[in-house]
């Protein structure tokens, strides 16, 4: 296996040109030699090659996506705002018994569209213009009704039959001009339930509204009494409006995580950010700001968290309409179409559903449309400085989002180097017990052999010019013994003389040890300047002894932010208990059992150990939510995963430090 | 963007322009392939393919380039599709002239990136990463290694995974 991992970064090393002048010599050598050599360096370049390709995929497809975007802004133009167009309407037949005047022009002009319907029954007609006139049931009372309808719903139209859009002294923008009338036995009749019409029209107007023509004298309409087309809005209580996205607070309930608001809230702001920005754990990066956040992925958390403000109860915002289509625009993961609405507070709900429905196809398109037709207007009131303040909202949440998630990283990356320089002082004392025990063991074993020695024995440093063979193989021996803390007996092959280097296990039980959070056990070499930690088995803590030092035993515990010591010249037969200590005590309760440069790492471990929990507490916060983040992407944002970050469905990396599957505690 | 600057961008860091400029010529390709009996999606995977390709051509040392780079993009599309053509036993147009010596060193590196796409999320990462120049500490961190060895070992178990893949499928 080790040699196989060897001879991989070798074969790397060729492809990627990085061995020297003799080194690339003797591999092409081997490679001629050697055909499964050969292959291996095809394959081996040919996935280099690969990865490479797979680079540039993505970046490919995020510059198509792009494209895609930038061809439909394009394609559908920014629509312009704010014209206050008002469109002329004529309605016969409905009050005003003047409109029924039989000199108009217009009736003879336009062609006259005759309908014989069943009144009893729910009747819808389309007329020849595309115009929809949807009748209830006994709307004109019941049996048989004619239905005349004249309309002019074009400029040609309109000119052509002299009818004008006139209202008193201006004149109106019209989007078409409609009579209906009915009679039963030559009877005109009046609707006693109103009638649904419904214009075609390419672009919904804001402002439109509905005119009842009044015939003035010489034949002329003046158009007057205008009611709106639209309806306006209630709104309910921002907070009981659902703005998570689809099925969001469902998984939460599946996952066994709490539902409540405020769990819900503060998770898919930090989470459902983090997870548009990346991981949190994934530190030294940058966070990665290019994330298009506007441009048709995903929606940006730090707007949902705005448009909560309770400022926006009196508009569009806290209405049950509004949360309708923001379900949808989840759903089409349209952050651009949120922001039309965003941007528009003050319009009518249907006038931005036309624009949406310009700016996608498809299904999208449909719905926008569908929403369009409801006619759905906005809450009465001035809005225009909630405008302003929205859009000054979403940019503060979003750069406080990034703080927080930066700072996260940012304490986790302190936190690695932490971990690194204590792991890497760990190695430093076991490698400087090993080296001084092997000291002990080496002059005990020359004292045992009779051999007179003034030489220092490191294990580190083997000197060249060694005059036998013997002592070398000596202190190989004794190297292992000690490395291996085994007994060993050692023979000299010149005298035959032996010597023995002896190990003895000790096992101390502590009482009580599964109630600490953190339990460490030290034995301590009185003549050496390290440690030794015992290997713990639930409650019984192991290790060994070599004969020829004398050992101490010191325990630390941490529960709860409290500290628990024992401290013995020997390792005791029975078993212990530890006693809460004051942490200023520490030092003295440990002067009888360690000596000088143990007091100082044990202390230092003390320290790293209190910071450790309290670190890990925090790691394992970050994990959980890491885990509810990655949960989160797979259906928050679907289509970031076509870009460049997919997550394996399975979850973590396997090296995280305790991880579990639990709800952070917030 | 001069053809010069194109290419000094995908040489270089910013490739994402150059690919964004080199996107405007896909309404070409995509009449090109519908007109000659593709999908709307043969279109789009032939002009990424396409583009990979030249990007990836555009980075090698010996590349020259002796037409325009759209001249260029447009010739490896129809190569490109004429191989798909012929593989889906449809007529072809008559050969085009233009040297192609990467068909043959492209189709190994498909195949050996649907391999790493097949090796599961993780690896696939991680092995891109190392791949596209980031440093061992670089991605140790960005991975959550807990050493720069465990990093290595990881990756070349990875690289092992995918070896004795590709071999299997190169053999067979």
């Amino acid at each position: 296996m080790r040699n196989e991992l060897e001879r991989m970064e070798r074969i790397e090393q060729y492809l990627l040109g990085r061995l020297s002048l003799d080194d690339k010599a003797a591999f092409e050598a081997d490679m001629a030699l050697d055909p499964t050599l050969r292959e291996d360096v095809e394959a081996q370049r040919d996935l280099m090659e690969g990865a490479d390709r797979a680079a540039w995929r993505q970046r490919v497809r995020k510059a198509g996506r792009r494209f895609r975007i930038r061809r439909n802004t394009w394609r559908w133009g920014l629509p312009g705002l704010g014209a206050a167009v008002v469109a002329a309407w004529l309605f016969a037949g409905h009050g005003h018994g003047h409109a029924g005047d039989p000199s108009l022009a217009a009736d003879t002009l336009l062609p006259t569209q005759e309908f014989t319907i069943q009144a009893d029954r729910d009747t819808s007609i389309i007329t020849k213009g595309g115009m929809v006139v949807s009748i209830p049931a006994d709307a004109l009372g019941a049996g048989s009704v004619n239905v005349r309808i004249h309309e002019a719903l074009t400029p040609a139209a309109i000119i052509e039959s002299g009818l004008s859009s006139q209202s008193g002294n201006g004149l109106l923008e019209s989007a078409g001009m409609f009579r209906i009338q009915a009679f039963k036995g030559g009877n005109a009749l009046e609707p006693r339930k109103p009638i649904f019409i419904q214009v075609p029209t390419d672009t919904i107007k804001p402002g439109m509204q509905l005119y009842t023509g009044v015939p003035m004298p010489g034949g002329r309409l003046d158009w007057r009494d205008p009611k709106p087309l639209t309806h306006d809005l209630v709104p309910v209580d921002i907070r009981k409006l659902n703005f998570y996205p689809p099925h969001y607070q469902d998984s939460l309930k599946v996952w066994g995580y709490p539902t409540d608001t405020v769990f819900a809230d503060s998770l898919y702001f930090y989470s459902g950010y983090a997870a548009m920005a990346g991981s949190f754990t994934d530190v030294g990066f940058a966070i990665d700001n290019n994330y298009d956040k506007d441009q048709g992925c995903g929606i940006d958390p730090s707007k949902i968290r705005a448009i909560r403000d309770s400022a926006f109860a009196r508009t569009f915002i806290a209405t049950r309409e509004f949360e309708r289509r923001l379900h949808w625009i989840f759903t089409f993961e349209r952050g651009d179409i949120l922001n039309l609405y965003l941007r528009n507070l003050d319009k009518d709900l249907c006038y931005i559903d036309s624009m949406a429905a310009k700016f996608s196809y498809g299904r999208v398109r449909q719905k926008f449309q569908y929403f369009a037709s409801l006619r759905e207007g906005n809450v009465p009131g001035p809005k225009a400085h909630l405008q302003d303040y929205l859009w000054k909202l979403i940019p503060l949440l979003h750069s406080l989002s990034e703080k927080r998630l930066s700072d996260a990283r940012d304490a986790l990356y302190q936190s690695n180097l932490v971990r690194a320089t204590h792991m890497n002082d760990s190695l430093v004392n076991a490698e400087k017990r090993l080296e001084a025990e092997f000291k002990v063991n080496y002059a005990e074993v020359q004292k045992q052999l009779g051999i007179p020695t003034v030489r220092a024995a490191s294990p580190l440093v083997y000197e060249a010019n060694v005059t036998s063979s013997a002592w070398n193989n000596i202190d190989r021996l004794v190297w292992k013994a000690t490395q291996d803390q085994k007994s060993a007996r050692i023979t000299d092959p010149q005298t035959g003389k032996q010597a023995f280097i002896e190990y003895d296990s000790v096992n101390v039980r502590i009482s009580g040890a599964n109630q600490y959070e953190r339990i460490f056990a030290y034995l301590l070499p009185d003549s050496i300047d390290a440690y030794a930690i015992m290997d713990r088995e639930g409650e019984n803590f192991g290790g060994k002894q070599d004969r020829f030092l004398h050992y101490s035993l010191v325990c630390l515990a941490y529960k709860g932010g409290d500290r628990f010591f024992y401290g013995g010249r020997k390792v005791p037969p029975g078993p212990i208990s530890l006693e809460k200590i004051d942490s200023t005590d520490l030092e003295g309760r440990m002067a009888s059992y360690v000596n000088h440069a143990q007091d100082s790492s044990l202390i230092k471990e003390d320290q790293y150990t209190i910071w450790e929990i309290g670190d890990s507490r925090q790691r394992l916060r970050y994990d959980s939510l890491e885990v509810v983040r990655q949960k989160m992407w797979n259906f928050l944002y679907p289509c970031a995963l076509i870009l460049d970050r997919a997550v394996e469905t399975n979850g973590l990396s396997d090296t995280v430090i305790g991880r579990i599957d639990q709800p952070p505690q917030q | 963007m001069s053809d010069q600057k194109l290419i000094s961008s995908i040489r270089g860091e910013t490739p994402d322009r150059a690919l964004a400029v080199l996107y405007a010529h896909f309404p070409m390709v995509r009449s090109n392939v519908l007109k000659s009996g593709g999908s709307p999606q043969d279109a789009e995977d032939i002009f990424q393919e396409s583009l990979i390709i030249l990007c990836r051509n555009v980075r090698r040392p010996d590349f020259v380039l002796t037409s325009k780079l759209s001249t260029y993009l447009f010739g490896i599309a129809r190569n490109i599709w004429n191989q798909e053509l012929r593989s889906r036993q449809k007529p072809v147009p008559p050969e085009d002239p233009m040297t192609s010596d990467w068909v043959e060193r492209e189709k190994r590196a498909r195949l050996a990136e649907k391999i790493l796409d097949e090796l599961g999320e993780r690896c696939k990462e991680l092995l891109l990463l190392f791949y596209s120049g980031a440093s061992i500490r670089k991605v140790t961190v960005r991975m959550g290694y807990t050493s720069e060895n465990s990093a290595k070992n990881q990756k070349f178990k990875c690289l092992e995974r995918a070896r004795n893949q590709y071999k299997s499928l190169t053999h067979a």
